[in-house]
């Protein structure tokens, strides 16, 4: 640390910079904090209110339960093939798109930038798209999860944006030297834009990961439910019923409603995996180095 | 001539994009067809080519009773959106690059995303644990005695925006932040020492040279933003929002979800929908314009 | 790099492949028809008196209806195979968590629905209709459906259409004359009080005034209120003290005129305003969510409620009975009713027994008249019984069945319902109970008069609290399937009430917010005058026309 040289306001910076990041570190995880000290209560007595950030009466019954629900460990797989698959198949797509719209000579360039950005604001439609996938035949089936988001216009902008910023000449040195725009982009673009992709690649895992609409949608058979449903269907029991006159029927309802404390402890179960994702992906994000280290 | 030799040049790359190009039309400029019911009065099971109505759909939503009132909260959303919780991402990531610790940068960073996972069904019951009349905020404001009556936080329209914008930062920021880290991550290092040697302190190197070499996502994000200013939110404003909130939450997408789509109104929805992308479209080509002009960047 | 990239993705492109096979396969194995017990091919008469069809009748349908699937299979499993087993019908039923409107409308663009669709409403039957993709089911009951015609007697009539069709069979139908919303008070505070008499709503008002003044705080100091409400209350309920029926009053010459035009409806907006200006009203009444208006209940900080019958149950003594050590069984609440001086009556609970929707039959059925047997069948009170009641003589039976149509109810079941003990959700994943509510009634059974589909509301002459409660409201329970309108998607006044609907809801909470009479008689008169211009006197005219309508057709 002593390369940077440390008067006294740039400490005072560093420990007011420090507090305020704890502050908000604090905010942050507060939620995660409270649905943790709900799922570890006993249910009767969370339903009285008032836990924050420590259990009242501490009880595991919640997990218990949900371990109980060996669908979870299914949806918990399909999850994870879904996360795996999408992501990677569309960072490599998209990343391939965002090199091709970011060669200065290419003649399709603008060309291709506004195909894609047109589709950030105009889509057909539910119903269209719907039918569409009927016909193609990737309802019922784990397609319907990767090839519909193999392309984002939003991630091939912001992955251009990166690429843009590369040295050209590095570039047309290895086209000289005949490599293929192929193994370009495989040998040097990616190795090169290893921060860009991390970041896409935590927008696109977590994009995958909480994905819940095409999962109802398109797979209503429940062979590929994911994760992300089970939590969505115990926090949806607890929207009221407002068209239902029949009080008999809304009694029904609430009669044989999920507890609170096993939807914080689903919540839980839901959230973690996905938050493991960023602190393992931040390792990429010196990409300053690799890029003095080509150059050099 | 010309244009044939260059295309031999590119050959490569139209190749690669062919497959690419045939993905875009048939997963979204195919579907598109869908549009044309905003001309109709379109209902599920009938064709999608009859029962023309012009211009109706969209005559519609101008004459609604509540038009000015939507078309001011979704604005006014919009703004405080674009000047609060546009810049706050860019700001965290740039307090978490003066960080010297790595491990306390890592651990707040990450805590930082926790929020965006957590649905708004969980936030408006932890907002209301905080600011309903017996909330958390409510009850230290009485016990140092700045007043005397709980404050109706969630209950007045006039605190509602304030309300809305705040959980829209602290949702999202530490996740958008995370495009902003990367952006840093790919400055060069080089120029960091060459701006030490040039006498730069930190605040200098943040101001001369982290910045600027994040200008590019900046430029790109709040185009696209621009673009979205229609789009005011959703669930937040449904959760969030009470009966007597309406007045300040109810927006363009809760409107026309409550008195079109609800009722099968789809061509409605699409009107407006439609309405909505050709001036976001709009406002990205001539926020493109402008910057290419002015800050020599352009997404296009 | 590349060597590695290619090959993560051949790993994950074929795990995919693999993967995904598996799952079609599963999904294919699924699909093939079971072979019931019927396919010996005699035909023979179960202790039901049904014939048994000689080939697995399929009734695999869709209900229109955001449900929790996980929670609907589990809970069908046991009742398929029984009925499986001793009807030889193959009953499945598929509940999504998507908005049944959209999913309708994809199974009607796409052309995959399934042969039988519970839960359409009367818009949704139009639609279907026009498109020719449902059944005219009057033929097919003529024929097979006798216990369809004798249930629903001279209303049948009133389902059929202009022509003469029948499109669809109505579910839970019927008149069950159980409250639905109702007045509470805190029983044991009422009870210290010396339980002076309430008859009216100002008598109601100085009770909890009197209560909230005994008991400002709860244990942990937090203050109480008179009255609290959450997302779920609903106006029309709330007024109906003052003698207006589900909003509207009505003239001698049954000319309906909307609560906005009332000098009732203001009173009653009024007199609700009165607990906000006194403090007596939870200032959240209109910001609670269903849960944080529980909370606020169980922690004993409400003295009464206006709402529905079962909330204070739920959110009272349910919950004390586990976590207060203490309890004594007056620590909950009753139902009561009052009504304003003048008002000829209290109405709270508006009865529609023309049923909650429709069963259809679409294009797809390929046996209908036997998918129309079995529904015939479970309109025999006995057949209803079965199906609300599910599996007779197991353990977790509600009741039991013997030949010859002898039953009873299972008394262990009986008692732990009574004690507030019964399980629910194990009793009903074991018998099934209203899992496959197909086309019978909710209102009481032709042969006893006393019976119901709904196996909890069957003892409420022996559960002390419910008999209590009964005596209290029965008199504000009324029928008003004659006052049933349809708003269909074409018709413009649909958006229009709607949004009228919307501002009440806004303008309500305004009103009993008003931090003064006087804010308060302004924010009516406002909301009057902005109902009025989005059309509220095209409303009244419209339901007045329906009433009227359907005055002269149900009589």
């Amino acid at each position: 640390m002593s390369e940077r040289s440390t008067t006294i306001p740039q400490r005072l910076f560093d420990i007011v910079n420090v507090v305020v990041l704890l502050l908000f570190g604090i905010i942050m995880a507060y939620p995660f904090l409270n649905l943790l000290a709900l799922s570890l209560n006993d249910g009767a007595d969370a339903a009285r209110g008032g836990i924050y950030i420590f259990p009242r009466e501490f009880s595991l019954d919640a997990y218990k339960l949900l371990l109980q629900n060996d669908k979870l460990l299914e949806g918990f797989g399909w999850s994870v093939l879904r996360v795996a698959v999408g992501t990677v198949t569309c960072l490599f797509v998209t990343g391939l798109l965002a090199y091709i719209v970011s060669i200065r000579h290419f003649s399709g360039r603008k060309f291709m930038r506004i195909l894609f950005l047109v589709t950030m604001y105009f889509n057909g439609g539910l119903i269209p798209i719907y039918l569409l996938m009927v016909n193609l035949k990737l309802t019922d089936s784990f397609h319907v999860y990767w090839i519909p988001s193999l392309i984002s216009a939003y991630y091939m902008l912001l992955m251009s944006s990166y690429i843009s910023e590369l040295p050209d000449a590095l570039f047309e040195s290895a086209r000289i030297d005949g490599a293929s725009e192929m193994k370009i982009y495989l040998s040097l673009v990616i190795p090169m834009s290893l921060p860009v992709f991390a970041a896409v690649s935590i927008y696109s895992a977590v994009g995958h990961w909480n994905a819940w609409f095409d999962v109802v949608l398109y797979n209503s058979s429940g062979h590929f439910d994911t994760l992300q449903v089970y939590l969505r269907r115990l926090l949806l029991e607890v929207e009221a019923s407002q068209q239902i006159m029949d009080q008999q029927l809304i009694f029904q309802k609430f009669k044989s409603m999920t507890p609170l404390t096993l939807r914080a402890a689903t919540t839980i179960f839901v959230t973690v995996p996905i938050l493991l994702v960023y602190p393992f992906l931040q390792k990429y994000f010196i990409g300053g180095l690799t890029i003095g280290s080509v150059k050099g | 001539m010309n244009y044939l030799r260059r295309f031999s040049r590119e050959r490569q790359i139209w190749l690669i994009s062919l497959p690419i190009i045939l993905w875009v039309l048939v997963f979204s400029y195919f579907p598109m067809y869908g549009l044309i019911i905003a001309f109709q009065n379109y209902v599920p099971g009938q064709t999608m080519f009859g029962n023309w109505v012009g211009l109706d759909n969209f005559i519609r939503f101008f004459q609604e009773p509540d038009f000015w009132m939507i078309m001011r909260n979704t604005i006014v959303i919009s703004m405080l959106n674009l000047l609060i919780g546009f810049p706050a991402p860019i700001i965290l990531a740039l307090l978490l690059n003066e960080v010297r610790n790595r491990a306390f940068k890592k651990t707040i960073q990450s805590l930082s995303y926790i929020p965006y996972f957590i649905s708004w069904v969980v936030v408006a019951s932890i907002a209301f644990t905080l600011l309903g009349n017996d909330g958390i905020i409510n009850d230290l404001l009485q016990r140092f005695g700045f007043i005397h009556n709980p404050i109706q936080f969630l209950g007045e329209g006039k605190y509602f925006w304030a309300i809305l914008t705040s959980s829209n930062v602290w949702k999202d920021v530490g996740f958008s932040s995370i495009i902003y880290m990367s952006a840093i991550a790919g400055i060069d290092r080089e120029q960091y020492e060459a701006g030490k040697v040039d006498g730069l302190g930190r605040f200098g190197l943040a101001w001369h040279i982290t910045l600027p070499g994040i200008r590019s996502t900046i430029v790109l994000l709040f185009i696209l933003a621009l673009g979205g200013i229609l789009n005011a939110g959703f669930e937040q404003q449904l959760l969030l929002g009470s009966p007597t909130t309406r007045d300040y939450y109810e927006v363009i997408d809760t409107y026309v979800y409550r008195f079109g789509v609800q009722f099968g109104n789809y061509s409605y929805g699409t009107a407006v929908g439609l309405m909505k992308s050709l001036i976001g479209l709009t406002l990205v080509i001539v926020a493109n314009k402008l910057s290419k002009r002015y800050m020599q960047t352009a997404i296009f | 790099m590349k060597r590695q990239v290619a090959l993560l993705m051949t790993i994950i492109v074929g795990t995919v492949l693999i993967l995904s096979a598996c799952g079609k396969d599963q999904n294919e194995g699924e699909a093939t028809p079971e072979n019931g017990a019927g396919s010996t091919g005699q035909t023979s008469v179960n202790a039901f008196g049904w014939q048994l069809p000689a080939k697995t009748t399929k009734i695999h349908f869709y209900q229109a209806e955001k449900g929790n699937p996980d929670k609907i299979e589990k809970k069908q499993a046991a009742f398929h195979d029984y009925l499986l087993k001793e009807f030889n019908v193959d009953m499945k039923r598929t509940t999504l968590d998507v908005e049944p409107k959209e999913k309708l409308n994809l199974m009607l663009v796409s052309g995959d629905y399934p042969e039988v669709i519970a839960g359409l409403d009367d818009s949704a039957i139009s639609q279907w209709k026009a498109q020719n993709k449902i059944m005219d089911l009057a033929p097919l009951v003529d024929k097979y459906g006798p216990n369809i015609k004798k249930a629903l007697g001279d209303r049948y009539a009133s389902y059929l259409d202009e022509n003469g069709k029948l499109w669809g069979i109505p579910r839970g139908w019927g008149y069950l004359p159980i409250p639905d919303f109702t007045a509470h008070i805190r029983w044991d505070w009422y009870q210290e009080m010396g339980a002076p008499e309430i008859k009216t709503p100002e008598d109601y008002y100085n009770v909890l005034k009197q209560m909230v003044a005994k008991h400002p705080t709860n244990a942990n100091g937090e203050k109480t209120y008179a009255l609290s409400w959450n997302a779920d209350v609903k106006v029309n309920n709330a007024i109906g003290f003052w003698g207006l029926q589900d909003g509207y009053k009505e003239d001698a010459d049954h000319n309906l005129t909307h609560w906005l035009n009332t000098e009732e409806g203001k009173q009653a907006a009024l007199f609700y305003n009165r607990f906000f200006l006194e403090g007596l009203m939870d200032p959240d009444a209109f910001v609670n969510k269903f849960e944080d208006w529980r909370t606020k209940f169980s922690n004993e900080r409400i003295a009464g409620h206006i709402g529905p019958w079962w909330q204070s149950w739920n959110a009272g003594h349910e919950v004390w009975r586990t976590t207060d050590p203490n309890y004594k069984e007056d620590k909950r609440y009753v139902q009561v009713a009052f009504k304003a001086e003048g008002a000829e009556k209290a109405y709270l609970s508006p009865k529609d027994t023309h049923g909650w929707n429709y069963t259809v039959l679409t294009d797809k059925a390929k046996s209908p008249e036997e998918i129309i047997k079995f529904l015939d069948f479970t309109m025999t009170p006995m057949g209803t019984r079965l199906m609300g009641w599910g599996i007779p003589n197991i353990t977790d039976s509600y009741w039991n069945f013997e030949e010859g149509g002898k039953w009873s109810f299972n008394d262990t079941a009986k008692q732990a319902l009574l004690a507030g003990d019964l399980d629910y959700e194990k009793t009903e994943a074991a018998n099934g109970s209203n899992i496959f509510w197909l086309a019978y009634p909710q209102g009481l059974l032709s042969d006893d008069n006393k019976s119901t589909a709904w196996y909890d509301q069957n003892f409420n002459a022996d559960d002390k609290w419910k008999k209590l409660m009964l005596d209290n409201v029965s008199d504000t329970i009324y029928e008003s399937t004659e006052r049933r309108v349809i708003f269909a998607n074409d018709n413009p006044l649909t958006i229009k009430n709607q949004q009228i609907e919307e501002l009440i809801k806004t303008g309500f909470a305004k009103i009993v917010m008003s931090k003064s009479e006087a804010e308060a008689v302004k924010n009516f008169e406002d909301l009057r005058s902005k109902a009025q211009k989005i059309g509220l006197s095209d409303i009244e005219k419209y339901r007045t026309e329906e009433y009227k309508k359907n005055l002269a057709k149900l009589k």
